[in-house]
């Protein structure tokens, strides 16, 4: 399947961000269900970080002192629970949960609406 | 019930493991930050901040900008300290992939591609002014150790990683620069992370 390859594919581009957000949600979609590419992604990621420390050079000291004043004010998220529905990271994933979870209710005020016209 | 929280999607941005070199108690240090323990949190940015910083500036080049987004990234860091889970993955590899995602986001939405390959042009060869840097010994072996894999990768291997991870392009603008087929450098990058992988002992 050409199309399976070509989405099996994606792991490294999106283990470096070098996706398109288009690419990005299908890389997503399919590392959903592709254990191997987790495994392939995980060992990138690491490897990435190998190239990150290679480029490792201290900022200048203003920076912890925002921070030190800054985060006191910034709320701390509370953990995930098992309880809330399958949890989502932040960061990349996030726009397409969000989708997924607008989609329905689209759908419910479509259906809605026209209950609602057709019955009047 | 275990199962809800293996939802697949949920790992991919914690779901990150390999770290190198022994647990250390970056784990325990991030729970602490957790709890609102701020010298827990300096340890942390100590710990990473160069790195990050080191990142975010080679792909942004401009300092003042990566100094912003290791603010950023810190505070996100703060922020979600209690969202880590350290059986899913390991802090380094997380810090690292919101700082690179950050990063990214910054240079694609803020600079037009053309003046972002005009200064990339410049800097090609070198970038690092780090070495001089008493207390990064250990940084500086680990730049030494890196080079040097990169340099076992084919030319077209290495212009892939560099132009992705350390510039911020797609694949499809490294392709379009390179003038090769999208298809090329999807096999290259992942060939040359294949063979980074191996020649710096990247173990799961």
């Amino acid at each position: 399947m050409s199309t399976d390859n070509e989405v099996h594919g994606l792991t490294a581009g999106y283990a470096v961000n070098a996706l398109t957000t288009e690419e990005q949600a299908r890389a997503e979609e399919h590392l959903a269900e592709c254990e191997d590419c987790h495994r392939d992604l995980a060992e990138f990621r690491a490897t990435a970080v190998r190239l990150a420390y290679a480029e490792a050079h201290p900022p200048g000291e203003h920076v912890w002192r925002n921070l030190r004043s800054s985060v006191p004010n910034v709320r701390q998220l509370p953990p995930e629970t098992a309880e809330k529905a399958p949890s989502r990271g932040p960061a990349t994933v996030t726009s397409l949960s969000r989708r997924h979870r607008v989609l329905p209710w689209l759908v419910a005020a479509a259906c809605l609406l026209l209950a609602v016209a057709m019955g009047g | 019930m275990e199962q809800a929280e293996r939802a697949p999607l949920a790992d991919l941005p914690f779901g990150i493991t390999g770290e190198d070199g022994p647990p250390d108690d970056l784990g325990d240090l991030l729970r602490r930050t957790a709890l609102g323990d701020l010298d827990a949190f300096e340890s942390v940015y100590r710990e990473l901040s160069g790195p990050v910083f080191g990142l975010a500036q080679r792909i942004l080049v401009d300092r003042a900008q990566a100094e912003e987004v290791t603010q950023e990234v810190f505070t996100e860091i703060w922020r979600l300290a209690a969202r880590f889970d350290a059986e899913r993955g390991g802090v380094r590899s997380w810090v690292l992939t919101v700082a690179h995602r950050r990063a990214v986001d910054r240079v694609r939405s803020e600079q037009a591609a053309t003046s972002r390959m005009e200064r990339v042009g410049q800097l090609v060869p070198e970038a690092s002014p780090a070495d001089d840097v008493p207390d990064q010994v250990e940084h500086r072996l680990e730049r030494e150790k890196v080079r040097r894999c990169l340099r076992r990768l084919t030319e077209m291997q290495s212009e892939v990683v560099r132009l992705t991870y350390y510039t911020g392009y797609t694949q499809r603008e490294a392709a379009e620069l390179l003038r090769v087929p999208l298809t090329t450098v999807k096999g290259r990058l992942r060939d040359g992370l294949v063979k980074l992988r191996d020649c710096l002992g990247v173990g799961i």
